[in-house]
């Protein structure tokens, strides 16, 4: 009886602990069968699908840049745009005593595009009571607040793509900062100039602009330091016949600059590609037209940004997408067609047309910014397609509607 | 001693969820997916057969008539595993799935009276498809993933008319979802890889008869009705890298089935013998036909051997053994519009334990599908099937 007890409950346990295990064990493998894709009987199996759209609205403007941010300074005229420096040194917190003995500015330049004579510069000190912020800084917001009337140094530069300028500040300027603990720089500028020189800003990783000075410390002992820039910026002026934030509609040209601040719109109409579409690449196309479009062989990085905001009838209101929505890629004017077509830029043009096709985006245009504005002398000219509409800018998107469910009637 | 036992029992139910638990098929991703063929472990044994066989430890759950629990309440919990070889123009690959399948539940409240609860799949859906692609641009790659399939969660009776002749009726709430999936993955940097989900929820009523009659004492037949279900079919679409949402409301018609049965008992011999069709070709879709269904139709028949049903027997001779096989014709047409085809043998036996107060039975099918010259694709299944039945006195008063 015991015996016969024990059986049952071994084959009790052994029906259950077989069926447990079956479940638990993971019995279950997916892999794809061999066959079966193209008798799927689905209406629309979601195929993806290419479409090349033209632009068909093209127009320009320009917009002075703010250089400051930039790790180059320009000084010198090209291209009808004229850069001054402004600068400011960290001074306060080095020195403990307004003795100072001399004071050496030392710059270092790195190029310079056009040719001619030297460039004569003329420094001044920026009035004391205006404070200017590096990123933003303009020259329309320095050209009334500096003391013309105090000339602190002259130097000059010459065409050439490296060299040290050096030329001292004036003494009484220096040890003025230090007194007050406080200073608002100096300007750069000049009368005349054939070409334009780049220079290291503070923004470089080196060579940026030292103040050399020597001084006598509080306990009287000699001593000699470099000062740091505090903040430097480029002050570009672009003398153009036209105004600023002009809209010029209906170009021919679709002009983007680093000095001058041109930017281009162009819009693409869309409606050809279903609302519920999944954007998987927008390959954006330009035709260059080499002979306005100069850059050096690192190219020119140009943006691409949508439009936030309808306000083409005022310019200056624009409002574009972030830099973290911005296709970026390099043009070179040596090319016939520029594309932006490196992994980050089609992955960031999907998102715009993306939120395009969705709705999600209201569709305003797409801006062609100089993503370096202020940084060199670099600009881009592409075709806008109004003379000849083969030489439009074109978007390669490629895309996919969802597929039919199995229950679609 | 026995509210011990049945507590072993009544967890693994509460873990239960009906579930297709078929492999991997082309077909299932056609209509509502494989139609799921259940009448009891014993049937699978013996070739699905069971609509006519009434047997202590079978808790029928395609025939409530067929039921003989006697005053003991009783519970059957099944699981169920497949494995597919798929073989097409040369290639195969091997798919498996196992998962529990469903449970029947059947309280006496009389002695002619019976209350059944169940849960059970009516059709499963599980594939993958692959497929590269160029064009001129670029390469990319696009796989669809489907799954899911329909359940029946019934409640409902058996009453005993007299000794010979019972019938039964469920109430059904049938539900499921089918979720496909179709990802688009692109072999270039910059391209955006998508996964497209589309989810549908389905739900609706339905109705189950049957009846069952013995003229003889050996001799038994059995009828069952399914009303067809309007399902109310909610879909949501989730598209590809935006996350937007498109959501749709329709109705499909799960047909109706009819089926026959009839078993002969010959001393320690069962003969069983069923006939069952489902109207796949009125199958509808938000009001359309879909035309290229056809009927299912599966004839099966097999044979039980158990050399005795004396709980004091010795353990080896209460041992059932089981044999069968069956024929179906599937919903589903190859591309010259013949219907598909399967046909399977069958194996099984049953495990008494603890005298004769449970059972386990195991069944195993070994057959193939879609063997048409035509559509040359063809599916090798071998099937387990197995359950544990158990019973306990529940609502009886003590005798003095």
């Amino acid at each position: 009886m015991t015996m016969r007890l024990s059986k049952y409950k071994v084959l009790k346990y052994f029906g259950l602990f077989a069926f447990i295990a079956v479940l638990l064990a993971g019995c279950t493998n997916d892999k794809p069968l061999p066959s079966g894709y193209e008798l799927l009987p689905r209406e629309n199996k979601g195929d993806v699908l290419v479409k090349t759209v033209r632009a068909n609205k093209a127009s320009t403007y320009w917009k002075t840049p703010t250089a400051g941010s930039r790790n180059t300074l320009l000084l010198g005229s090209y291209d009808h745009v004229k850069s001054f420096i402004a600068m400011r040194f960290l001074t306060y917190s080095i020195l403990d005593t307004p003795s100072v003995n001399s004071a050496v500015v030392r710059l270092t330049q790195n190029y310079h595009i056009g040719d001619g004579d030297s460039i004569s510069v003329s420094v001044y000190p920026i009035n004391s009571d205006h404070s200017w912020v590096e990123a933003e800084v303009l020259w329309k917001e320095i050209k009334d607040q500096f003391i013309a009337d105090s000339l602190v140094a002259r130097f000059k530069v010459a065409p050439i793509d490296s060299g040290i300028i050096e030329f001292p500040l004036d003494l009484a300027l220096v040890n003025q900062w230090v007194s007050d603990q406080f200073n608002d720089g100096i300007v750069m500028i000049f009368d005349n100039a054939d070409f334009m020189a780049e220079l290291y800003s503070s923004n470089a990783s080196s060579n940026w602009a030292k103040l050399h000075v020597t001084y006598t410390k509080k306990d009287g002992t000699p001593d000699t330091t470099d000062l740091d820039v505090l903040s430097d910026a480029s002050l570009l002026q672009f003398e153009s016949p036209t105004p600023e934030y002009q809209l010029d509609e209906q170009v021919d040209k679709l002009l983007v600059g680093n000095l001058t601040g041109y930017r281009s719109i162009i819009d693409f109409d869309l409606s050809g590609i279903p609302q519920n579409a999944t954007i998987h690449n927008v390959l954006l196309n330009l035709h260059i037209d080499g002979e306005n479009s100069n850059t050096r062989s690192f190219g020119m990085r140009i943006k691409a940004t949508p439009i936030l905001n309808d306000s083409l009838a005022y310019p200056e209101n624009l409002q574009f997408a972030t830099d973290s929505k911005a296709a970026v890629d390099v043009a070179l004017s040596s090319l016939q067609q520029f594309d932006f077509s490196s992994a980050n830029a089609m992955l960031a043009m999907n998102t715009i047309f993306q939120g395009w096709v969705s709705g999600q985006l209201q569709n305003y245009g797409l801006g062609l910014l100089p993503a370096d504005a202020g940084l060199n002398a670099s600009k881009m000219s592409f075709y806008s397609g109004f003379a000849d509409s083969s030489l439009a800018p074109t978007a390669q998107i490629t895309y996919s509607v969802p597929p039919s469910g199995r229950f679609d009637p | 001693m026995m509210k011990k036992r049945f507590n072993q029992i009544i967890p693994i139910l509460i873990l239960f969820v009906a579930s297709g638990c078929f492999a991997d098929s082309y077909y299932s991703a056609l209509g509502l997916g494989m139609p799921r063929y259940f009448v009891s472990p014993k049937a699978v044994g013996m070739g699905g057969a069971g609509i006519g066989v009434v047997d202590r430890f079978t808790l029928n759950a395609m025939n409530p008539a067929a039921l003989n629990i006697g005053n003991i309440t009783t519970v059957a919990v099944d699981f169920h595993y497949e494995n597919v070889e798929n073989k097409y123009d040369g290639n195969k690959i091997t798919t498996r799935n196992g998962n529990a399948s469903g449970f029947r539940f059947v309280v006496p409240l009389k002695s002619y009276l019976k209350m059944i609860m169940s849960l059970r799949p009516l059709s499963a859906s599980r594939y993958i498809f692959q497929k590269d692609f160029s064009n001129d641009y670029v390469t990319y790659n696009r796989l669809v993933r489907g799954s899911g399939g329909l359940n029946a969660a019934g409640l409902g009776l058996q009453y005993i008319i007299m000794p010979g002749l019972a019938v039964g009726g469920v109430v059904n709430f049938n539900f499921g979802s089918y979720n496909e999936e179709w990802k688009t993955k692109f072999s270039e940097p910059g391209y955006q890889d998508s996964n497209d989900k589309i989810n549908s929820h389905l739900w609706g009523g339905g109705l189950q008869l049957g009846v069952l009659f013995n003229p003889i004492k050996n001799l038994g037949f059995g009828v069952i009705y399914q009303s067809s279900s309007n399902l109310r079919t909610n879909t949501q679409t989730e598209f590809g890298t935006e996350g937007m949402i498109e959501s749709e409301t329709i109705h499909l018609s799960y047909p109706s089935s009819l089926g026959a049965g009839v078993s002969f008992r010959l001393s320690k011999l069962v003969l069983a013998a069923d006939f069952f069709t489902q109207f796949w070709n009125k199958y509808t879709v938000a009001g359309k036909d879909i035309s290229n269904f056809a009927a299912f139709k599966r004839y099966g028949g097999g044979m039980e051997y158990k050399n005795s049903s004396d709980p004091l027997a010795a353990y080896g001779k209460k041992i059932s053994y089981r044999l069968g096989g069956y024929f179906a014709q599937l919903p589903f047409r190859d591309v010259a519009g013949n219907a598909i085809k399967e046909q399977f043998i069958s194996f099984g036996f049953g495990l008494p334990f603890q005298g004769n107060q449970g059972r386990v039975d195991a069944a195993m099918e070994i057959g193939k599908r879609g063997f048409s010259a035509q559509m040359n694709s063809q599916d090798f299944i071998i099937r387990i099937t197995g359950s544990v039945t158990g019973g306990e006195l529940w609502f009886q008063r003590r005798h003095q």
